[in-house]
C-alpha cells in the first residue's frame, strides 16, 4: 500500500510538473485535434466542404470521412482504412477512449461536459447493458473484444 | 499499478530521446469523481475515485519514420472502493515504437510493443509485433503476432498465442475488400474447455455513388464450425440501415433501423432517430432524440423507449451543457419494482489557458439497481504539443 502511495504521489507530481510546463510552451488547446492544418468550423467537421478531390492514396472521396451522424455510428470502416487521414486530426487514444480491454470510466463520463458528442453508453448503462447483451453480444466485441473485458468479469465470473 | 510502475524505468529511459524527437505531443485529463451509491438492501457507499489519464506521442525519435505512443491511466480511490478488490488500479492501454518507410507507391510500417489491431474481422489487443505493407495496385497485406493481454484479474479468457492478418484490395475509391483471419493457441471458450479459437472472414466496402456506401462483413468461426459470432446452441445475425439527412445547413436529422435474430432469446427491432442543430455559429448545438426496442421475445428482452434532450454552449472561455437521458421500460426490470431509469446533468467548463481546460459536471437520477444516484466531477485536461497545427 505504501508502494502505491508513494508511486500515486510521484505520479500526481510529474502531471503537475508537466501541465505547469505545458501553459508556458505549448499554444495548443486541450482537444484531441492535434494537427489539421486549417482552423476548423465549431461542430462536426465536413470535410467534403472543402477537400474536393479524392483522396491520394485510396482514391476514395473525402465524402466517407464526413463526419455525419452515419459516419460517428458505422465509422469502423473507414477507420481501419483510412487510419492515415484521421490521424491527421485524431490521437489513437481518440480511438481507445471507448475502444479498449479495460476502461476505468464510460466516455460518456469522461467526455460528460460534450452531450454533443455521441458517445456509447449514456444515461443508465447499468440496466440497459442487461438488454444490449442480451440483444447483440456481438455489438460488445468491437470495441472491447471478445470476452476478455475486465469490467465485464469483475461481475459475470464463469 | 504494476504494470504503469514497470514502464517507469522505461520512460526514464526514454525521456532524453524525446528531446530529439521532432515532434512530441503529451496530453492528460485528471479526473476527481464523487459519487453517492444507494442500492435497495445494502448500506450507503461514497466514492471518491481520482484517476489520471495520460497519453504521449513522439515522432521521428531518433531517426526519421520512428515514433513512440502511449496511453493509459490509473486511479487512487480516496473513499470507498469505487470498483474490484483494490483501492488503486491501472492499465497500460497502449505502448508501443512504430518505424514508417516510404516508397514510391508503396510503404512498410512496423510495430512492437502493445497494441491493439482492428483489422477486418480482428479485434484484439496484443504484446507483440505487427507488419503491414501498402502494396501498388491497391493491395494491402499486414501480418501480426504476439501474446493476448491478460489483465491484472484472472479472467481467464485468453489463450496463450495469437496471429493473423489481412490481405486487402482497393480500386478506383468505389471499392475495398479484405480477407483476414487470426488464429489464437490454447484459448478458452465459452464452455471453459480450452482450444485453438480460429476465425477467417471477410469485408467489403461498395461506394457506387460518392453520397451512398454499401459495408459488410462476415466470419466463419473455425472451432465451432459455423458463421459469425456462435456457440453450440446460440446463433445471431443482424442487418439494418441508418441515414443523415441535411435539410438545411444547421439541422441534421438522423433515422435507424436494426433486426436482430438470436436463438436463445428470439428476434427484436431497434429503431428511432435524432435531430440535431448547430446554431449561433456553431456555439449552440441542442438535439433530440428517441428510441425504441421493440422486442417480439416471450419476456427475455425487455422492450422500451428512450428520450434524450441536450444542449451544449460554448463562448469564449466558458461553456456550459445540460443532458437528460430516460429509459421507460415497458414492463418492471428484470425482478425488480421499477420500469423506468433517468439521469439530468449539468456541466460547466472555463478554459484557464489555450491547453488547459478545468469543467466540473453534476448529475442526478435513479434507475432499477440505484435510487437516488448523485455524482459530481472535477476534470481537468491538459495538451502540450510541439505540432504546428491551427487551432481546432
Amino acid at each position: 500500500m505504501m508502494k502505491h502511495s508513494i508511486a500515486c504521489l510521484c505520479a500526481l507530481l510529474a502531471l503537475v510538473a508537466l501541465t505547469a510546463c505545458s501553459q508556458n510552451i505549448s499554444p495548443r488547446p486541450a482537444l484531441p485535434a492535434v494537427g489539421h492544418p486549417e482552423p476548423l468550423p465549431q461542430g462536426r467537421p465536413i470535410c467534403s466542404d472543402c477537400h474536393e478531390v479524392p483522396m491520394k492514396d485510396s482514391l476514395k472521396s473525402y465524402a466517407v470521412l464526413d463526419h455525419t451522424a452515419t459516419f460517428v455510428k458505422d465509422h469502423r470502416f473507414a477507420a481501419a482504412s483510412e487510419a492515415g487521414t484521421c490521424a491527421v486530426c485524431h490521437k489513437e487514444s481518440f480511438c481507445n477512449e471507448c475502444h479498449a480491454n479495460y476502461v476505468e470510466v464510460k466516455p460518456s463520463t469522461l467526455h460528460g461536459d460534450r452531450p454533443d458528442r455521441d458517445l456509447p453508453h449514456r444515461g443508465d448503462y447499468l440496466s440497459r447493458h442487461k438488454v444490449d447483451g442480451r440483444l447483440d453480444p456481438a455489438s460488445c466485441y468491437r470495441c472491447h473484444g471478445r470476452t476478455n473485458n475486465e469490467k465485464c468479469v469483475t461481475c459475470h465470473r464463469h | 499499478m504494476k504494470r504503469l510502475a514497470g514502464l517507469a524505468p522505461l520512460l526514464s529511459l526514454m525521456l532524453p530521446g524525446f528531446a530529439f524527437a521532432a515532434d512530441l505531443n503529451v496530453d492528460g485529463t485528471t479526473l476527481l469523481r464523487i459519487e453517492e451509491r444507494s442500492a435497495p438492501g445494502f448500506s450507503k457507499q461514497t466514492v471518491a475515485p481520482a484517476t489520471q489519464f495520460l497519453g504521449i506521442d513522439a515522432t521521428d525519435v531518433g531517426a526519421k519514420g520512428l515514433s513512440f505512443h502511449l496511453y493509459g491511466w490509473g486511479r487512487a480511490d480516496l473513499a470507498d472502493k469505487s470498483a474490484g478488490d483494490e483501492k488503486t488500479d491501472a492499465n497500460l492501454t497502449y505502448g508501443y515504437v512504430k518505424y514508417r518507410k516510404g516508397f514510391p507507391n508503396a510503404a512498410l510500417i512496423g510495430k512492437a510493443g502493445r497494441f491493439f489491431v482492428f483489422e477486418g474481422i480482428i479485434n484484439e489487443q496484443v504484446d507483440g509485433a505487427q507488419a503491414q505493407l501498402i502494396l501498388p495496385q491497391g493491395f494491402t497485406l499486414s501480418a501480426f503476432g504476439g501474446v493476448p493481454v491478460k489483465l491484472d484479474r484472472s479472467s481467464n479468457t485468453k489463450g496463450d498465442l495469437i496471429g493473423g492478418g489481412r490481405l486487402g484490395f482497393r480500386y478506383g475509391g468505389i471499392i475495398d475488400v479484405g480477407l483476414s483471419g487470426l488464429h489464437e493457441r490454447n484459448a478458452y471458450l465459452d464452455t471453459m474447455a480450452r482450444a485453438d479459437r480460429q476465425l477467417v472472414g471477410g469485408d467489403i466496402w461498395i461506394a457506387p455513388h460518392r453520397m451512398v456506401d454499401i459495408t459488410g462483413r462476415s466470419s466463419y468461426n473455425a472451432t465451432t464450425e459455423d458463421f459469425a459470432e456462435s456457440s453450440s446452441n446460440d446463433n445471431m445475425k443482424s442487418y439494418g440501415g441508418s441515414l443523415t439527412y441535411s435539410a438545411f445547413k444547421p439541422i441534421e436529422i438522423f433515422v435507424e433501423y436494426k433486426h436482430f435474430k438470436r436463438d436463445v432469446t428470439g428476434s427484436a427491432d431497434k429503431f428511432g432517430g435524432e435531430i440535431r442543430a448547430s446554431l449561433l455559429d456553431g456555439a449552440l448545438n441542442p438535439g433530440f432524440g428517441y428510441r425504441r426496442v421493440s422486442s417480439s421475445s416471450t419476456g427475455s428482452i425487455p422492450s422500451y423507449n428512450e428520450i434524450r434532450a441536450f444542449a451544449s454552449y460554448a463562448k469564449g472561455a466558458y461553456s456550459a451543457s445540460v443532458d437528460f437521458i430516460t429509459d421507460l421500460y415497458d414492463k418492471q426490470f428484470y425482478g425488480t419494482d421499477s420500469d423506468y431509469a433517468y439521469e439530468l446533468s449539468g456541466s460547466l467548463g472555463y478554459r484557464i489557458s489555450p491547453v488547459v481546460h478545468l469543467s466540473g459536471d453534476l448529475s442526478y437520477g435513479a434507475n432499477p439497481d440505484y435510487k437516488d444516484q448523485v455524482k459530481g466531477l472535477v476534470r481537468l485536461t491538459f495538451s502540450y504539443s510541439t505540432v504546428k497545427g491551427a487551432p481546432q
